[in-house]
């Protein structure tokens, strides 16, 4: 009887709860924009600070060549290893990859996005471009296991293990795996794209392969072409350091290596570590990899981190306090209609649930509408191109697969979770308790008397 | 029916507006209080209905000393009122408003939409008027609604306090005839506050309020 009567209410005063439902679909339009992006880009920062991971590089100073150092002692490469917090060392990068031809084989051209046969290519000639597509990537590397992929289970060994200078081999994809027909244990054939045309293709077994979810999605901007399959993530293959080298036909001397370490906590004491090692200091440069990544993308998140937490604070106090002042508007007339209750001799009770329910409902319906709408809100903020929102570089920030320069997936993906929904729904609560509240200290305070004097001015 | 035993009351305990009023209200018989403005009047219809309390004396309605009631269970059961500026929710209709008042005191009614359609008809509500929403009424329609609303909660006292004050003089005699017909045709105990001599000679007594006492009692019946 009360929710019919609330019901009647609503549908009476039909000016006052279009203004009223109006004004809460955009307060919570705003909130919820907030919300979700606060937390799409959370969950994004953990993600991007995970992938950055806690790394230092130690390379010689670029105005040096090659030719003229003696390259990392062994001795020094198992000290670093040794020191606390450290989880690994990858003494290839960043110079140990290449294109080589599997010989017999196809690579995998499977993507989303843009078809790369469309996009032109500057930087091959057609021709190069062809025979890349063609190939697959060699990462030649001493920690795959440290890797972005395989540290945040991207990619999982499915079959046999990861190779190592022990159990010299290739780990290659499923997807190129199931093309070929190939299994652990087969040999296959790769040539450096580059050698010699008298080189001979190396023999590798393989010794793992690899399931990942990583997507590979070209993007509009994509500078190469059809070579762009090379860097598909179904088209890696990694394989330890001397195989590599060897395939690669490079010295097997190290000249850089990389240093994973537990945390980023843990960043300085490591780094300080190992400038204590006996190296030639004056030709090498520790860089704090985690830092610099970090200033040139993870800060961008914050930014959006921050101004997403932002727009919440500010549209929910602007919100409630518009909100609570437009309500007020009517404050005489619904005092008179509380009075009017009170002469009928409606109980307490009763009387307080008609307002409550009557600010629950259009709350309700104005939740419901501001979710969808919320979706084409954060379009819309993140297509009006304010880099502080949801800047295009967030969209590049993290390649899944290191490829160098190029800018492949993943794509800044704006999810509706439940959290959200329930954090819409306490605001909602708290719309309705602030009202109920109020409404509750005005009748307990009024006397009737003048509760029923109060419309006559309006 | 009502018995009104040496009330005295104050709103803020200097100026006291009633002192030592007695008086008795019967079944199925109207009355009229008149008195200077400020004499107290709606003061004691307020106070008859548990809106206010008295500061001494007692009220007694069926035998219930209203002290020991809820106002609330008070204007629900026994006493409904009339008011000059109607007091109707403006954006509900005619029927609307009257059903909600039904509905408070007789929540478990069957047909109570009927009775509510025949008691506005009968104070010639008809039903194109039944539905339009009350703001759009003339304010002798309004008070007519304002009528049917205290009847038909089945409330056994009617307080009305100036009912016509705010209507021209035939719609007002119309409005009179009407609330004083139907309070015996439904026997209730009527009670109207009210400045116009023409009301005070149709009811069956009239008292006057002045000084804070209740003065003078003429009686109409013949
Ligand atoms: N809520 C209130 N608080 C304080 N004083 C009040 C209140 N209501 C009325 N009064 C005072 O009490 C006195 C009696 O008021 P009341 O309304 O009962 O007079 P009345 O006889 O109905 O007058 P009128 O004919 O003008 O309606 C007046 O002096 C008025 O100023
Ligand atoms: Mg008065």
């Amino acid at each position: 009887m009360i929710f019919r009567r609330t019901i009647l209410f609503i549908e009476r005063k039909h000016r006052e709860t279009v203004i009223l439902t109006v004004l809460l679909f955009l307060l919570f339009s705003f909130f919820f924009s907030g919300v979700v992006m606060y937390q799409s880009t959370e969950s994004y920062r953990d993600k991007a600070l995970a992938e950055i991971g806690a790394t230092l590089q130690i390379s010689y100073l670029p105005e040096l060549d090659e030719s003229t150092l003696d390259g990392v002692d062994q001795n020094i490469l198992s000290r670093v290893q040794s020191i606390p917090h450290v989880l690994g060392v990858d003494v290839a990068p960043p110079s140990l990859s290449g294109s080589c031809i599997p010989l017999g084989l196809k690579t995998v051209k499977t993507h989303s996005g843009f078809n790369p046969e469309q996009q032109p290519s500057p930087i091959y000639t057609d021709e190069e471009a062809r025979m890349e597509s063609d190939c697959v990537d060699l990462i030649g590397c001493s920690a795959i296991p440290l890797r972005n992929q395989f540290r945040n289970n991207m990619s999982v060994i499915s079959d046999g293990s990861f190779p190592t200078n022990d159990n010299p081999g290739v780990l290659i994809s499923r997807y190129f795996a199931e093309l070929n027909s190939l299994r652990i244990n087969d040999v296959i054939s790769l040539k450096y794209l580059y050698s010699d045309a008298s080189a001979m293709a190396s023999e590798v077994k393989i010794v793992g392969i690899y399931d990942t979810t990583l997507k590979f999605e070209i993007l509009e901007e994509n500078d190469m072409g059809v070579a762009v399959y090379k860097a598909s993530p179904y088209n890696a293959v990694f394989t330890d350091f001397d195989t590599a080298s060897k395939i690669l036909d490079r010295d097997n001397t190290v000249y850089n290596f990389k240093v994973y370490v537990d945390s980023p906590k843990n960043l300085d004491a490591v780094q300080e570590a190992v400038q204590k090692l006996p190296m030639e200091w004056d030709k090498y440069k520790i860089y704090n990899e985690t830092l610099s990544f970090y200033n040139e993308y993870a800060s961008q998140i914050d930014t959006v981190f921050s101004n997403s937490l932002r727009l919440i604070i500010l549209t929910s106090t602007v919100g409630i306090i518009l909100f609570m002042v437009v309500y007020s508007i009517w404050n005489n007339q619904r005092i008179r209609d509380i009075g009017i209750f009170e002469v009928l001799g409606e109980s307490y009770i009763h009387i307080l649930m008609i307002y409550v329910f009557e600010t629950l409902i259009l709350s309700f319906i104005a939740a419901v509408l501001s979710v969808p709408t919320s979706y084409f809100l954060i379009q819309f903020i993140s297509q009006t191109n304010s880099p502080e929102f949801v800047s295009s570089n967030i969209i590049n920030i993290i390649t899944p697969y290191d490829t160098g320069e190029y800018d492949i997936n993943p794509v800044y993906a704006v999810s509706i979770d439940i959290k959200a929904l329930l954090l819409l729904l306490i605001f909602v609560f708290m719309i309705v308790g602030i009202t109920g509240v109020a409404l509750m200290f005005l009748l307990k305070k009024s006397k009737l008397q003048e509760m029923l004097k109060a419309g006559e001015e309006s | 029916m009502i018995d009104i035993k040496n009330v005295s009351f104050s709103y803020d305990r200097k100026r006291s507006i009633l002192q030592g009023v007695s008086v008795s209200f019967s079944q199925g018989k109207t009355y009229s209080i008149f008195g200077p403005s400020g004499s107290g009047k709606s003061t004691l219809l307020a106070l008859m209905g548990g809106i206010i309390t008295p500061d001494s004396g007692e009220i007694w309605i069926n035998d219930h000393n209203i002290a020991n009631l809820d106002g609330r269970l008070i204007r629900r059961t026994m006493v409904s009122y009339i008011f000059q500026d109607y007091l109707l929710f403006p954006f509900l209709t005619a029927q609307e408003n009257v059903e909600i008042a039904r509905e408070i005191s007789n929540p478990h009614e069957n047909n109570g939409g009927e009775k509510t359609r025949k008691l506005l008809n009968e104070l010639g509500i008809n039903e194109s008027l039944l539905r339009k929403q009350v703001r759009y009424l003339s304010g002798g329609e309004q008070q007519r609604v304002g009528i049917a609303r205290a009847l038909v909660t089945g409330n056994p006292v009617l307080l009305a306090d100036e009912p016509t004050g705010n209507l021209d003089k035939a719609t007002a005699n119309d409005v009179m005839q009407l609330l004083i017909k139907l309070t015996k045709e439904y026997n209730k105990c009527c009670i109207i506050v009210t400045h116009s001599e023409m009301i005070r000679s149709q009811t069956d007594y009239s008292l006057l309020l002045d000084n804070g006492c209740l003065k003078q009692v003429e009686t109409n019946l013949k």
